[in-house]
Formats: C-alpha cells, structure tokens, sequence
C-alpha cells in the first residue's frame, strides 16, 4: 500500500495504490495534513486501489472533516468496480463525489 | 639471551603496579611446587599427571612471558596426552634449567 | 570504559593466573569475585550472582566445560556470557567450548586491550539484553491487565447490547461469539403497541473502540421504543448520540426495522450495510433491499435523513438481516464468500431451511478456516400476532396513548430563578405524552417565550423596547445583570394541565404562567401595536400564533394559553 501526493495550485491529488485500510492511516493522513495551508481542493485517486474497508471509510470521513466538513470540496475519481460498490453502499456519494 | 620477552614484562609491571612483586613471588612459588611434582609424575610415568602439571606451567608461564618454559611444558604436555612418557628425562632437564633461568631474571627485575 | 560498574567472576586454577586478570578486570572499574576450580565456580555463581564470568577450560575436581553448563542451566534466561580461558589453540577444541555454553574465548597469554574490549562488549549486551526483558515483563504485564478488561467489558456489553426479545419465535438469530470484538449489535424490543422493533448494527472497528459505542445505542434503543416513540424519532437521537461520542471517521453501520403484526407491514432504514434480503412467499422471490443511507454517527442532525422504506410484509414472508462477517468469510484459498454466494442459497422451495442454508453454506465454504466466527444472522417472519402475544401492558391502560390526565405545577424562586433554565426538563416531562411530541417544537418555542417574559420583562422589569437599537441591546445587559443582582422574593410558576376529551380523540393542554414582577398595561395592548414594541416585546404575536387562546390574569403578571391536541397511537 503507497500513496503519493502532487498539488497542482490550490488542488491536492492523492494517489492510493494497493490495499487502502487500517495500515494506511498515519501515511493517508500526513499526506493531507502536511500539504499546507493554501490547498482548497482534494482529489482522491483510486486507480490503483485494489480495495477499500471501513477504516478507509473513516479515513475519508477525516479528510473530509479537516477539508471544511459541509463545504469541503472533495472528488474521488477512477474507481474500480469493487470500491464503488462499497462506496455506493455506505451511500458516501451523499458526502464525497464520486467519480 | 633472555628468557623473558621484556617489553611484555614491562607492561606487565604496568598492569599490576605495587602487586607485581607479588605477582612473582606467587608465580614463583607456585611453579616450583608443581615442578617437584612434574619430576615425581615423569619418574613414575603418570601421563595424565604429566600433562595436568606440564599444563598448568605452560599456562603460567605463558602468561609471566617467559615464552621458551612455556614452549617446553607444552612438549611434554602433548607427550603426557598422547600416553608417551618414558623417554621424557631430557625434555625434564632442559625444563628444570630454563627454569632457573626465568627465576634469575624474574628476581632481578623485583 | 562502559558507565555501570560490574560484577565479574574469575574461575581459574592458578593463582597467578588470577591475579593477572584481576589487576586488569580491576582497573576497568569493575568487582571481581574468584574461583579456584569448577565447584568453587559454580558456587560463586551461585553466591555472588557475577554479570560475566573468565572461566579456565582445565580446572580440577571440575573442568570448565561442566561448571559453564551447569552455571548457563542455573542462569535460565538470564544472559551470563562466559569467556572461556584457554591455550587451547586447535579449532574443533575452541568451537567445543562454545558449544559446552561458553559465548567466547581468550587465549594466553593474556592481552590486556583484547579483553577489556571483550568485557566491554559483552555489557553492552548485558545492558540490551536486560532492557529487553524489562519491557518484555512490562508488555506482558500490560497484556493480562487488558485481557482482564476485555472480559469484563465482554460480560457488561453482553447484558446491554443482546437483550431484549430476540427470543420471539418469529425470530431466528445467530450472533457471533465475537461480537464484542467485531463491533456487532442485535436488538429487538416490542412497542406498547405491541409491533416490534429491531436494530442490526455494524460498527467501523474492532475491539473496544467498536464496543463502546453500543453502550449508548442500545440505551436509546430500549428506552424510546419502551415508551412508544417512533423509529425515525429512535435513529435521530441515536445518530445525534453517536454523532457527539465518536470520533470522526467512526460510525456504525445500521438497519432498524419496525414490524407490524396488526397492519403485516414492515418499515426499514438501512445506513452503510449491502443489501439484505426479502423472501416474499406468494411468488417465491428474493428482492434485494439496499442501503439509502449514510452510517449513523456521520450526519449532524440537521443533516440526517430518517426516511424509510416500507413494504407488505405477509405470513409465510421472510427478512434476512446479516453483518458483513458472512460476505467477508475466507475459504483456505483466500477467496470471499461474497454477496452473489449468500442471495444464491434462497434457491429451492423451503423457505423454513433458508436459515439454516445460509450457516451450512458459510460453513462448508470457509472450511477450517473460520466458520461462522464472525457471523451475525438475523430472520424475521411475518406471523400472526396470536402467536407472538399481546405486549404485557394493557393497551387502554395509557401505556399507548401515555399519560393525558395530569396537573403540574413548577415554581422557581430566587438563586434557582436566576441560574436554572427549566425548559429541557419541562419539555420532557411533556414529550412522555407520546400525542404532544408531534407539536413538541411548538411547545419548546411556546414555553421559551413565555418563560423569557415572565422572568426578564415581569420578574426583572426589563423594557424590551431598548433591544430596538444596537447601543440599546448593551444597556439592556447591563440593567439585567443589575436587576437579577437585585433580585429578592421573586418567583416564576408554570402551572401544565393536560385533560383528555371525552371520546379520547384527543384534549385539551392548558399552560398558566405567573412571575412576581409588576405586569404590563394588557388592556391596552391592541393587535396593531405590535410595532410599538420593535424587535423583541414580549413576543405576543408569535405566542398567539402557537396556541387556540391567550389570556391574560391581574396586572399583567399572569397568563395563560391553550392548545389542543390529537391522539396519535403510532403503530
């Protein structure tokens, strides 16, 4: 499991690759802490996400609560059939775009 | 020649400081005792007494440098553990004079 | 020279020797203890517990070989390394020593540098060694602490989060022996009118993090259903709970059910869980019913949607409710049981072996691997109510319709009126009616008017048209603070009467307010001048518009409104 992180203006991409759970989190979250002040955007790029569990969930929801909570402007994109079944069934596209 | 590497010696003396007078005396001693008892083992050819005792001077006297005493209790050692020890009297006599030798000079340098 | 002073023994048969080593050991700083031969050392050791031991190879009445395995079989596992002292110089000789337990050797003549440096190191691993123990002792110590816990945690969360009445025998249920440590609840009480409620719960984590969480839940859980409250109000407050106590990121995953045997109906939210399955009998199908929901816990209150599904639910119709341990079940190959597995068990034509099916199916599928561990089932049948019986309270008791023929009267005096806000407690005593809680709104908005006039306009005689500029709000403060420092004998009353009619459609609830202050001019009060008193007077308008009438009594110090309401049993 890796993620990688580019920022491109005031958007950060964050790319997950491999398996996105527990063993994630201290890496997921230093890669939007430590961005800086003048990131506005996030994008969460599930290409190579080859499975997402609930501690991924939580993990998003954290992001989520740091990037403004209700305005938060946060996109998950190229998702693979698996993650977005999850994703549907904890009906996340009410909080997060999905792509 | 000597029979003592001085320069060993000297950082020996080093090491013990005051106790190297004692040091000697002790080994001195101590070697004399299993020396008689080396001469009785060879005349009645005990092997494993033989090389006990030649054992234990070579140990000893490694250790005080006198490296040529050390070199002859090992030859006789060897002999008492491969179960040799009936031709051992020159071998005894030239322990008994190298001995007298580092006695000699252990003395003078205390 | 490493910091800690040691403890070292010197076992060697001639006294010279020892001598040697003991000036060198000496001067490193360190203690020395001595041996003359093999029994002495082993003795030694014994005694004097030394940190590191210079053993001779060839002692008498015992060799160093034997003294060094008996010393190593004393130590147990603590470290003692062992140098051995030898002349020895052929290999096969030396590797023997350190096969018998000795960690290394030093030859003679004896070098000074070369055993202080060995000295050195073998502390240095002393010192590693020992550190490592002492922690391992901790951690252990640590881990027996946390597994008492965890049973005792086990035992308090078995008696809240799995009671009720999963015992009615239109329900089948399997729950996970693991469940405290999975995170999951299964819940199932009857309503006072007798339909049943029942929660599924699934919550993000493991271990105690997921446990605690339950505590709450199921308090909500029983006691609103228990009186009768409906399952939307149930999941907004326990959203709202779970929302405040968790941290972000975690939620529980949820499917609460209300099952109606009068009506054979079936109302279902679902948040966060895949799809679960309804069984209808009259065309042998299985529907997939999904989740619409976000995972209580995630949405402020503002936010949560407490909308169901419902659907006919008739006798012989069949719900199946499960947590994710069944679909997330590995076989040996690491493959997962999956959902398409699970809906493929509802083939065949007994819908009475469905159940069973689905447990023999996880079972032969994950194999050794696990079974059914982690798995929590639930089946629900639609059966008439004959058979479940009727709910152990008389239904025209007031258990459904609460309590509707009551006087209260609550007066706050002094130091409890200056301090004390009465409102949360008032509104809940009126929320127990469960007819007044779908105007309890209405009646928190009422009361805080009425309560906010009785104390600052009656009791502290405050002028509210100051509030009507912004300069006016700060001495508007500043004469309250004033007042109430002032305040001595004062009093508000609330008087609640509630009176049912007489066909028990409904009633009538009569609120009577009476502060000590001075009143107002009422009479003179007229719909019209409601601009006389700017932004906030006493908010006349407003309380007319919340009740059927309003009075006012004396000089103003007293007043009363009515409203009506309605019975509602809620099934």
């Amino acid at each position: 499991m890796s993620i990688n992180t580019s920022v491109s203006g005031d958007e950060l991409t964050v790319v997950v690759e491999g398996r996105f759970d527990f063993s994630a989190h201290q890496e997921f979250r230093d890669a939007y802490e430590e961005a800086g002040a003048s990131v506005r955007k996030y994008v969460i790029d599930m290409a190579k996400a080859t499975y997402l569990d609930s501690s991924a969930l939580g993990m998003l929801l954290l992001l989520r609560d740091h990037a403004g909570g209700d305005s938060a402007n946060v996109r998950i994109v190229r998702c693979n059939q698996d993650v977005k079944k999850i994703l549907t069934i904890s009906n996340f596209e009410q909080l997060f775009t999905i792509e | 020649m000597s029979s003592l590497d001085l320069a060993q010696i000297q950082e020996l003396k080093e090491i013990m400081e005051d106790a190297f007078d004692d040091l000697i005396s002790t080994y001195l001693k101590d070697s004399e005792e299993k020396l008689v008892k080396l001469n009785q083992a060879i005349s009645s050819q005990d092997s494993s007494e033989i090389a006990e005792l030649a054992h234990s001077i070579k140990g000893a006297s490694a250790n005080i440098f006198a490296e040529e005493l050390s070199e002859l209790c090992r030859i006789v050692e060897d002999a008492g553990r491969a179960n040799q020890v009936d031709n051992l009297s020159a071998d005894l006599d030239a322990i008994n004079t190298e001995f007298a030798k580092v006695k000699s000079e252990l003395k003078a340098l205390s | 020279m490493d910091e800690t002073p040691l403890n070292i023994l010197i076992a060697d048969d001639n006294q010279s020797d020892r001598m040697i080593l003991s000036a060198i050991v000496k001067k490193m700083g360190h203690q020395v203890c001595e041996a003359a031969d093999g029994i002495q050392a082993v003795e030694q050791f014994t005694d004097k517990k030394p940190d590191i031991i210079l053993l001779d190879v060839m002692m008498p009445n015992k060799n160093g070989q034997e003294a060094a395995i008996e010393i190593k079989q004393l130590a147990g596992e603590d470290m003692v390394p062992i140098i051995f002292l030898t002349s020895l110089q052929d290999a096969h000789d030396l590797a023997a020593c350190l096969e018998s337990g000795g960690d290394d050797f030093l030859s003679k003549p004896y070098n000074k540098i070369i055993l202080q440096a060995k000295i050195n190191a073998f502390s240095r691993m002393l010192k590693m060694h020992n550190t490592m123990q002492k922690q391992r002792d901790v951690i252990q110590e640590n881990n027996e602490h946390m597994r008492h816990e965890q049973e005792v945690a086990r035992a308090v969360y078995d008696n809240v989060a799995h009671s009720g009445c999963l015992d009615l025998p239109n329900i089948k249920y399997l729950l996970s022996p693991f469940s405290v440590f999975n995170g999951d609840v299964l819940l199932a009480a009857r309503r006072p009118s007798g339909s049943v409620h029942i929660l599924l719960g699934d919550f993000t984590g493991h271990g105690l993090p997921a446990a605690i969480g339950a505590m709450p839940l199921a308090e909500i859980f029983y006691g609103m259903t228990a009186k009768g409250f409906l399952m939307t109000d149930i999941l907004r407050e326990i959203n709202a709970k779970l929302k405040n106590i968790l941290p972000v990121g975690y939620f529980c995953c949820t499917c609460m059910v209300n099952l109606s045997f009068r009506r054979e109906r079936m109302e279902v939210w679902m948040g966060g869980l895949p799809d679960f399955a309804l069984y209808r009998e009259a065309d042998n199908k299985v529907e997939h019913i999904k989740s619409r929901h976000l995972p209580l816990g995630v949405l402020s209150s503002s936010a949560f949607n407490p909308e169901t599904q419902a659907f006919a639910f008739k006798p012989g119709d069949k719900f199946y409710m499960w947590s994710d341990g069944i679909i997330e079940a590995r076989n040996e190959q690491g493959e997962l049981f999956g959902e398409e597995r699970l809906f493929s068990t509802f083939n065949g034509s007994n819908s009475d072996l469905f159940f069973d099916n689905i447990i023999n199916s996880v079972n032969d599928f994950a194999g050794e691997n696990g079974k059914d561990d982690d798995t929590t089932l639930l089946e629900l049948s639609m059966v008439d109510e004959s058979v479940i019986g009727k709910v152990d309270i008389d239904l025209t008791s007031g258990a459904v319709t609460g309590p509707t023929d009551w006087h209260l009267s609550y007066t706050l005096r002094d130091e409890t009126l200056k301090t004390f806000n009465p409102l949360p407690m008032m509104l809940n005593i009126l929320n127990d009616v469960p007819s007044l809680r779908s105007i309890s709104g209405q009646l928190y908005t009422l009361m805080a008017e009425l309560f906010s006039n009785a104390f600052e306009h009656g009791v502290l005689g405050l002028d509210s048209k100051l509030k009507s500029s912004a300069d006016g709000f700060a001495q508007y403060y500043q004469q309250r603070e004033t007042a109430m420092a002032n305040m001595v004998e004062e009093f508000v009353r609330f008087d609640f009467d509630l009176t049912p009619n007489s066909n028990a459609t409904g009633g009538k609830l009569t609120i009577v307010v009476e502060d000590s202050g001075k009143g107002f001019d009422y009479k003179h009060l007229n719909k019209s001048s409601e601009g006389n008193l700017g932004y906030s007077g006493r908010g006349i308008p407003l309380i007319s518009s919340l009740c059927d009438s309003l009075t006012y009594y004396g000089n103003g110090n007293k007043v009363e409104v009515v409203l009506s309401w309605k019975n509602r049993i809620e099934e």
